[in-house]
């Protein structure tokens, strides 16, 4: 009797060890940890969703955002695919490292969405928060399912692949910072979002046609543009790229900056900018009350992209809400910058980033100053050559230098778009800057023809091709001014108001491109 | 005392008790239809709609082969060692109605399949005496459940978004039984029995290094119609 129970148990025992268990994924997949940069870590990457142009209307629909949106964007006309890549990059300091992004997928029997397609790759605007996933629009709360649903809405609706990097430091990369306006690592990093996700699109039946458009806004217009020139040095294709609102002339606007000419949101893009820079450099500061008030230096090198949004960071007192400087001049000579009085429609602006609890210390702003006063800009403080400053002797001036884009020249057809009154990513400083240094007479002049400028906030000329964006907007700006005041519009300006409209002009220059077959 | 030694018994399961008793084995072999009556949390994770995310799953009913040896203690008590051959249950999409149509379109269709193996040691009180034709009996005991295999299907892979691999932790927990037997002779009986237990586990559903899970609890009807024989 005893020998059958130990039978018994034997077999159950050996019924466990034969029978193979453990877990069957259903399908292969390919778990790269090479870290290497382009590598996709997951292939097949993670879809999150997918609509197809019917329900993506019935969803747009569904919000008054949405509305908006389909009214500009057009309706969709393919579904969309929603992938999540993963890949290798590298961080500020070249150190190895992994970030996530979307790829998108058009789908769908219409020819526009069928067949081998263009790729848009889309460099996304400053966001101070870590959890920023661009490819995760199931929840409009989330951060970056705006921008996400604009990006699908404006391109991956109406045909193009979408490659939309989230950047090193956000969402699961686990790089503990972000390298902000980094020319060199931004680019390493769309380009490699953009390898690895050209290794996803063979299994998911998508064909590369091998036209290649970059756009981005905002930080992602100085990324795109720095990707275009990081392409095109590497003798890589770009079809044509198309920088929106972006700061390209980072040492004029820098400068002009300092010089107190502060723009909406300067108390955030300094910390993304000071903690870039020096980890990439090293020699931004030696301690963070080198260039902060003591109130706020602490922990600020390792406060953003941070786990909670704005409003808590300002209402927790870790960053000051607009007062970048002080209402004190640093020395007597420099009271009339402090605030500056002059453009007069520009002063209350300006006066808002001067304050009691400010973020930058006096004794940084002097040093900055007075480099900018010994070797100057050439646009800022007043129009010279155009051109950066030779030779800047302040850390901070020498990283902007060297991330200023006034150093190459498209081959390939670029739009620069934005809007005249832009309060954030100054307009006459950045797009007007480029557009004078890629014009003759300068040495950098652009064959003709190949740079367009796009103000959307100005009156349609004749034959304007963008007479539809130009009204579109008008009529964005008049309804948010009439619901809100002018404050409403100021606020809202960079952020919500040009961005769709660059976004459709974007979409319209493309098309127009592949149109010529250029 | 008696009753003492019959608990030491119990808990040493199957070793052989004190020589005074009557002794007795058991063997039951039968078929079981086991209706899982599954309840799942909606799944959580990264790049799933927001809470309630309205996706959850249903493990349907399985039948399998029943082995059961049990160890008479005295006239009425006995323990059990009840197993199987490891059944695979089909898991369902079970999806809330405000989802989207294209997510709507999985609902029902099978997820993943799952192989359980769940051995449960029971103490049985059989009423009557030993030559009844008829003896009601109940049991309690405690039950482990290990999910050994899981597979995603193409379903699953698509609804997941890629293939997927699944992870279930294993349970303990409480289980109970009422049985019905009908003697036919000294050595044989037919014996029926309604069987239930606690089960819970998580599961993790991992696609793309992107983990979700849910949280599945179990309140299973076990039916078992088994023939039994006696030395």
């Amino acid at each position: 009797m005893r020998r059958l129970i130990r039978w018994f148990a034997l077999g159950a025992t050996a019924t466990l060890a034969a029978c193979g268990g453990g877990a069957d994924l259903g399908a292969p997949s390919v778990h790269d940890t090479s870290g290497a940069r382009g590598s996709l870590v997951y292939n097949p990457p993670l879809r999150i969703t997918y609509m197809d142009a019917a329900e993506f209307t019935a969803r747009m629909q569904g919000s008054v955002s949405g509305k908006s949106l389909l009214q500009v964007a057009g309706a969709p006309r393919c579904g969309v695919q929603f992938h999540y890549i993963e890949y290798g990059t590298v961080g500020g300091a070249a150190e190895p490292t992994t970030a996530s992004g979307a790829l998108m997928l058009p789908t769908g029997t219409d020819p526009a969405c069928a067949g081998p397609r263009p790729i848009v790759l889309y460099a996304h605007g400053t966001t101070t928060e870590k959890a920023y996933n661009i490819a995760d629009i199931t929840d409009p709360a989330r951060p970056g399912a705006s921008e996400g649903s604009l990006i699908a809405a404006m391109y991956a609706a109406q045909g193009f692949v979408v490659v939309a990097p989230n950047y090193a430091g956000y969402d699961s990369s686990p790089l503990p910072y972000h390298p902000y306006l980094n020319a060199e690592q931004q680019s390493s990093d769309m380009v490699d979002a953009l390898t690895a996700a050209r290794k996803a699109l063979k299994d998911l039946g998508t064909t590369d046609s091998g036209k290649l458009f970059i756009t981005g806004y905002s930080q992602g217009g100085h990324v795109a543009m720095a990707t275009h020139r990081a392409l095109q040095s590497a003798g890589q294709t770009v079809t044509a790229s198309a920088p929106m609102s972006g700061p390209y002339a980072l040492g004029t606007f820098g400068d002009a900056v300092y010089y107190g000419n502060v723009n909406l949101g300067a108390t955030l893009f300094t910390p993304l900018l000071s903690t870039s820079y020096q980890k990439a450099y090293g020699n931004i500061y030696s301690k963070t009350t080198d260039l902060y008030e003591a109130a706020y230096a602490e922990g600020i090198d390792t406060l953003l992209p941070a786990r909670t949004g704005m409003a808590e960071l300002f209402s927790q007192g870790k960053l000051p809400q607009t007062a970048l400087f002080s209402s004190t001049p640093p020395i007597p000579s420099m009271a009339a910058i402090t605030p500056p009085t002059a453009p007069a429609e520009q002063a209350p602006l300006f006066a808002l980033g001067f304050g009691a609890n400010h973020l930058v210390s006096n004794a940084a702003r002097l040093a900055y100053l007075q480099d900018a006063m010994a070797n100057p800009d050439g646009v800022v403080p007043a129009v010279t050559t155009g051109a950066p400053a030779a030779a800047p002797g302040h850390p901070l001036r020498q990283a902007f230098r060297k991330n200023d884009m006034r150093n190459w020249t498209p081959q390939r057809p670029m739009l620069l778009c934005g809007g005249r009154a832009d309060p954030t990513v100054f307009y006459s400083l950045n797009t007007q800057v480029m557009q004078g240094f890629w014009s003759a007479p300068s040495p950098a002049a652009a064959a003709a023809g190949r740079v367009s400028v796009l103000d959307v906030d100005s009156a349609p000329g004749a034959n304007d091709p963008f007479a539809p964006v130009k009204m579109g907007f008008a009529s964005a700006k008049a309804a948010m001014a009439a619901a809100g005041g002018a404050n409403a519009v100021v606020q809202s300006y960079h952020g919500t108001l040009v961005p769709p409209f660059c976004n459709a002009a974007a979409r319209a220059y493309f098309q127009q491109v592949l149109a010529s077959g250029a | 005392m008696k009753n003492m030694h019959s608990l030491v018994c119990a808990a040493v399961l199957l070793a052989p008790c004190g020589a005074a008793m009557a002794q007795q084995y058991f063997v039951r072999v039968g078929g079981a239809h086991i209706s899982p009556n599954s309840t799942a949390t909606d799944a959580v994770g990264p790049m799933v709609p927001p809470p309630p995310s309205g996706i959850g799953m249903k493990v349907q009913s399985a039948s399998t082969l029943f082995v059961s040896v049990a160890r008479a203690i005295n006239d009425n008590l006995e323990v059990e060692f009840a197993g199987g051959y490891p059944p695979t249950h089909a898991s369902t999409a079970d999806l809330a109605p405000h989802l989207p149509a294209h997510v709507l379109a999985y609902q029902g269709l099978t997820l993943a399949k799952v192989r359980q193996i769940a051995p449960t040691v029971f103490l049985n009180y059989k009423f009557g005496a030993p030559t009844d034709r008829w003896r009601p009996s109940v049991g309690i005991g405690i039950n482990y459940t290990n999910f050994d295999k899981r597979t995603s299907t193409v379903a699953g892979n698509a609804l997941n978004g890629g293939p997927t691999h699944i992870s279930m932790s294993d349970s303990w927990g409480l289980a109970a039984q009422v049985g019905l037997s009908y003697r036919i002779d000294e050595r044989w009986t037919i014996h029926g029995g309604l069987t239930t237990a606690r089960v819970k586990t998580r599961l993790t559903a991992t696609t793309a290094g992107v983990a979700r899970t849910m949280d599945i609890r179990f309140r299973p009807a076990v039916f078992t119609l088994t023939a039994g024989y006696a030395f």
